[in-house]
């Protein structure tokens, strides 16, 4: 009874005063990103390390997915990201004549489409679209048996279904960042090319290559980020189907997180025109 | 160092229980020499599968000792331990499968990944050992479309593919139709003349009769607990 008292005491006790509560919370939160962190490192890592003596065959029918999945994951998002594109390009330009920001257009163009909402833009689609599904596949797969029976034949789980999703979604992602980013820069376009200050061809041709280079950038950061966070999801799930939808959950949400705190952290790191 | 002959086996089971886990089970030692058979009669077809895991080193006992080509899988690495795996091969009585590949393609999934063959000659090496197990199925047939004894069939197909040296086959907890246990009879026999592969069968009914298993242990039902009486 002694015992019991004292340890409501111990758990109820940050919640006494506000400011404690908010550190726990807070060390609670840090932990468990921490552990996330070493999580989906190790599940990189053993990723990277599957690739060594896979055989032929093995290696034939990880590529075979991996392209199954660059397909569903860059392929066919391209029309709802391409509309969202579509919409952000052509609202961005409405927003620049109403305004008259027309000197400020360079500016909407690169660091506004190209270096934070468009590639995000594709991050969230990829998140919503494959995120979800990698964690559900991976999570269904643990529970049903399915990883152990791979494992009883001697078969890398990390190699057969880790290292495809791996590389599709990675390649998926760079793919369908590149894709948003042109189709929001050409609606944009279409909407202001009448106004003298607009640059036209040669302004566009001046900033292509540094674009290219952070779309690159970010596109390979969320595809690392989404297909990690998804799959430790998937992997790591305590095997029962009540933790699926869980961990699908789970899924979507740090992946969106981490791809906005990714945003930020590249523009800081690499610094703006 | 030399090693004692037994650990050289293919299987050594120095003895284990399984009890306390979801099936109380005590496996009596045995070893299984290389090219032979051994059958290990069990009392229940809800022990099969366990016992398989349990030897396998799939689920360390809680108490006994297993010994994998002289390793105790209980005490390697991962990476180790799936090599040690690429040298054996299981066909449980329930078996599992990819639910989003075609069964063909589950089937073909460990031969591909132990052997570089070409894409056709896999295929083909599919085709006659389902056909020899006289088994039918389509080639975008998913694993939930298949009724229980074709699955059990591409199960074993899909083990018995990788030419393996320690051959687990679990007897199906359903009896399986008689012309396909004549098919499964009949393979094993074959392997067990060829002496390629140690074949150590887990049965409760009639799988170590067909086999013709020479050797078989005996497992004895857990005592019932009170309240059953």
């Amino acid at each position: 009874m002694q015992m019991r008292r004292r340890a409501a005491l111990v758990t109820s006790a940050p919640m006494a005063n506000p400011l404690a509560a908010l550190g726990h919370l807070a060390l609670r939160g840090a932990l468990a990103a921490l552990r996330d962190a070493l999580s989906a490192g190790e599940i990189f890592a053993r990723t990277l390390r599957a690739l060594r003596g896979a055989s032929r065959g093995s290696r034939r029918l990880a590529l075979r997915t991996a392209s199954q999945q660059i397909y569903f994951t860059g392929v066919q998002g391209i029309p709802v990201a391409g509309l969202l594109a579509v919409l952000l390009g052509y609202g961005l330009g409405q927003f620049v004549e109403y305004f008259g920001l027309f000197p400020f257009i360079p500016q909407f163009i690169e660091v506004l489409i190209a270096y934070h909402l468009a590639p995000l833009i594709a991050a969230i689609v990829i998140v919503a679209r494959s995120a979800a599904a990698v964690a559900v596949e991976l999570g269904n797969m643990r529970v049903a048996g399915e990883i152990a029976m791979l494992e009883s034949f001697g078969i890398d789980p990390y190699r057969h279904l880790a290292l495809p999703r791996l590389l599709g979604i990675v390649i998926g992602t760079v793919s369908l960042c590149f894709v948003v980013t042109a189709i929001a820069l050409v609606s944009m376009m279409i909407v202001v090319k009448d106004h003298p200050s607009v640059g036209g061809a040669d302004y566009l041709q001046t900033i292509a290559p540094r674009i290219g280079l952070r779309v690159a950038v970010l596109g390979l950061t969320y595809g690392l980020a989404i297909a990690l966070v998804s799959m430790r999801q998937g992997l790591d799930l305590i095997p029962q189907y009540t933790e699926v939808p869980k961990a699908a959950s789970r899924a979507v949400v740090k992946s969106i997180v981490l791809c906005a705190l990714l945003t930020g952290a590249t523009t800081l790191v690499l610094g703006l025109p | 160092m030399s090693r004692a002959p037994d650990e050289l086996a293919p299987l050594v089971c120095a003895g284990c229980s399984l009890r306390g886990q979801e099936v109380d089970l005590d496996l009596p030692p045995f070893c299984l020499a290389r090219g032979e058979t051994l059958a290990v009669l069990l009392p229940g077809a809800g022990q099969v599968d366990d016992a398989g895991r349990c030897l396998l080193g799939l689920r360390p006992p809680p108490a006994g000792r297993i010994a994998l080509f002289g390793e105790d899988p209980a005490r390697l690495g991962e990476e180790r331990l799936l090599e040690l795996r690429r040298r054996l091969a299981w066909a449980p009585g329930t078996p599992q499968f990819l639910a989003t590949v075609a069964v063909r393609e589950n089937v073909a999934i460990p031969l591909r990944d132990r052997r570089a063959l070409r894409e056709r000659e896999t295929a083909e090496r599919v085709e006659q050992l389902l056909r020899r197990l006289g088994v039918e199925i389509p080639p975008a047939a998913l694993p939930h479309q298949l009724d229980a004894p074709r699955r059990y069939l591409a199960g074993v197909a899909r083990a018995v593919l990788t030419e393996p040296e320690l051959l687990v086959v679990g007897e199906a907890p359903f009896p399986l139709p008689a012309p396909a246990l004549e098919q499964v009879s009949s393979l094993l026999d074959s392997i067990r003349a060829a002496a390629s592969s140690s074949l150590l069968l887990l049965c409760f009914r009639e799988l170590h009769l067909r086999a013709k298993a020479a050797n078989i242990v005996h497992v004895a039902a857990a005592p019932q607990p009170d309240w059953v009486a």
